[in-house]
């Protein structure tokens, strides 16, 4: 068990394995999910063992959208909203460098706490900026677009 | 989230930003985090030079320059970066 450990999807992308096995998954789950009703499944065990599972409905969402993006290739890291993170993973999961963040931090754009010498920021805070920035660059790059192409430079 | 473990730093010359293409296509791909685009000052003033004769206004090739640093406000809106082969780690993109 040890080895599983030893790397997970942040680290790297799915192989094709990896997705094909996942997809089978997400297909399962996608039949057998409907809002409000906790998903019962029997699963035969190795010596004709049979073990009965309930999914709780977020529960199932939750092994929905996991299975979905290791299908469709993706790597990705999961966060709990209040995990108090370093300044490195705040900037990996912004996707900058790590000075930039405590640039962020100093300007007060990121709320984040002091213990001792260390600067930690609550995953809330981080993905409260993360969406607010995305938000942005989503606007302005499809306003460049649209100008271009009404430009007839596209 | 990113999608990608860990993306790398590419430095996006002036030329790439002028074509309309690539630009839309450079930009399109840093948003969705598949590297972190870098610029430095005298990438961006060539940029809106380039612009700006191209469409005979100033004002709206300095437009198009602050939208561009508004969207990545990478290290403060530019790296301070003047040769690419001081970081070491990044590619340069020429469109031919």
């Amino acid at each position: 068990m040890a080895m599983m450990h030893a790397e997970n999807f942040s680290d790297r992308m799915p192989t094709a394995i990896d997705r094909e096995r996942a997809n089978q998954l997400r297909r399962i789950l996608a039949e057998l999910i409907s809002e409000n009703t906790p998903v019962s499944m029997k699963l035969s065990l190795e010596k004709a063992q049979i073990a009965e599972v309930t999914l709780s409905p977020l529960l199932a969402q939750t092994f929905l959208d996991i299975s979905r993006l290791i299908a469709s290739g993706k790597s990705f890291s999961i966060t709990p909203v209040n995990a108090e993170l370093t300044t490195q993973q705040a900037a990996d999961l912004l996707n900058v460098s790590r000075p930039y963040l405590v640039k962020l931090l100093e300007s007060n754009e990121i709320i984040f706490t002091k213990t001792g010498r260390h600067r930690r920021i609550r995953a809330e805070h981080l993905f409260a900026y993360k969406e607010k920035r995305d938000g942005e660059r989503a606007r302005i790059l499809s306003d460049i677009a649209r100008e271009d192409s009404a430009n007839g430079y596209l | 989230m990113s999608d990608r473990a860990d993306p790398f730093a590419i430095v996006v010359d002036a030329n790439v930003l002028a074509g309309a293409l690539t630009r839309n296509i450079i930009l399109s791909l840093a948003e969705a985090g598949f590297f972190r685009p870098y610029w430095s000052f005298r990438i961006l003033d060539e940029f809106e030079r380039y612009c700006a004769k191209r469409t005979g206004s100033a004002q709206n090739a300095k437009k198009q320059r602050l939208r561009i640093e508004a969207a990545f406000q990478i290290e403060g809106g530019v790296l301070q970066l003047e040769r690419p082969d001081s970081c070491p780690h990044s590619i340069l993109i020429r469109s031919p």
